[in-house]
């Protein structure tokens, strides 16, 4: 069973490279912030990727997985302060966002 | 012979006070109600069972009047909260809260009918697990009314 780091490994694809470095840094900064729903959502979000990886999960499975954490972001980021806002914003919707237009077509076009 | 000190007596009337408190309660929108709590709390353990019941395992196969049957009940359990709500003083936060939940629900369901097939264990994982998470937002949402 491959493991997170070993499925961002195997991404070898050019073009998605920028986006796979930007992916990592956030989740690592997601995982050490303060807020418990950040550190909950890049849990999951990598516990996801393993599971698309293999075959644990389809893309319409993730998609809908992907889908309501997305409301349920976007709802944690509006009760944020305002000087808070756009970290909570990147920490969340923006790797949801990575993960499901760059990271997971790239990983089910290995399956 | 000492002087005794005026008693001070309120500035306003107690019923002035009780009227701006109540005016105050009820232009926030938002009060406390047992039933509405008790309603969400049943609807979490019914999506939850919902998704217990039409995930895989052992000696479970797909049944469609089930999957409906099944669905009916739950989309019963959640007009009736609803039309309970429409019933009393209107409260945006609440009704907004059930009707996030209610949708959610219709998207697995609808799911479950689209794909006519069983919820595979992981992604009944991550499901039950957004979905006590919403149910616990509302109800923590009750709770500091």
């Amino acid at each position: 069973m491959a493991k997170f780091d070993d499925v961002l490994d195997e991404i070898k694809d050019d073009s998605v490279q920028a986006a796979k470095t930007q992916f990592q840094d956030l989740l690592q900064q997601a995982k050490a912030d303060s807020s418990a729903f950040a550190r909950k959502n890049a849990a999951a979000l990598e516990e996801w990727i393993v599971e698309l990886r293999n075959g644990d999960l389809d893309q319409d499975e993730f998609n809908e997985l992907i889908a309501a954490q997305r409301a349920a972001a976007e709802q944690f980021v509006n009760t944020q302060a305002l000087e808070g806002k756009a970290r909570a914003k990147e920490l969340t919707l923006t790797v949801l966002d990575i993960a499901v237009k760059k990271v997971a077509p790239v990983v089910i076009a290995m399956i | 012979m000492t002087t005794v000190p005026p008693v001070l007596r309120p500035k306003f009337h107690p019923a002035a006070l009780v009227l701006c408190a109540a005016l105050l309660f009820a232009a926030c929108g938002t009060t406390k109600d047992a039933t509405s709590r008790n309603d969400i709390a049943t609807l979490k353990t019914a999506h939850l069972a919902f998704i217990d019941e039409f995930t895989e395992g052992a000696g479970k196969t797909w049944d469609e009047q089930k999957v409906t049957a099944r669905t009916a009940a739950v989309e019963k359990q959640f007009s009736d909260a609803e039309q309970y709500e429409s019933t009393k003083k209107k409260d945006a936060v609440r009704s907004r809260s059930i009707a996030n939940l209610h949708s959610q629900f219709k998207r697995h369901a609808g799911m479950l009918a689209r794909r006519k097939a069983l919820f595979r264990p992981a992604f009944a994982k991550g499901l039950k697990d957004q979905v006590s998470d919403n149910y616990d937002l509302a109800l923590r949402g009750e709770d500091t009314r």
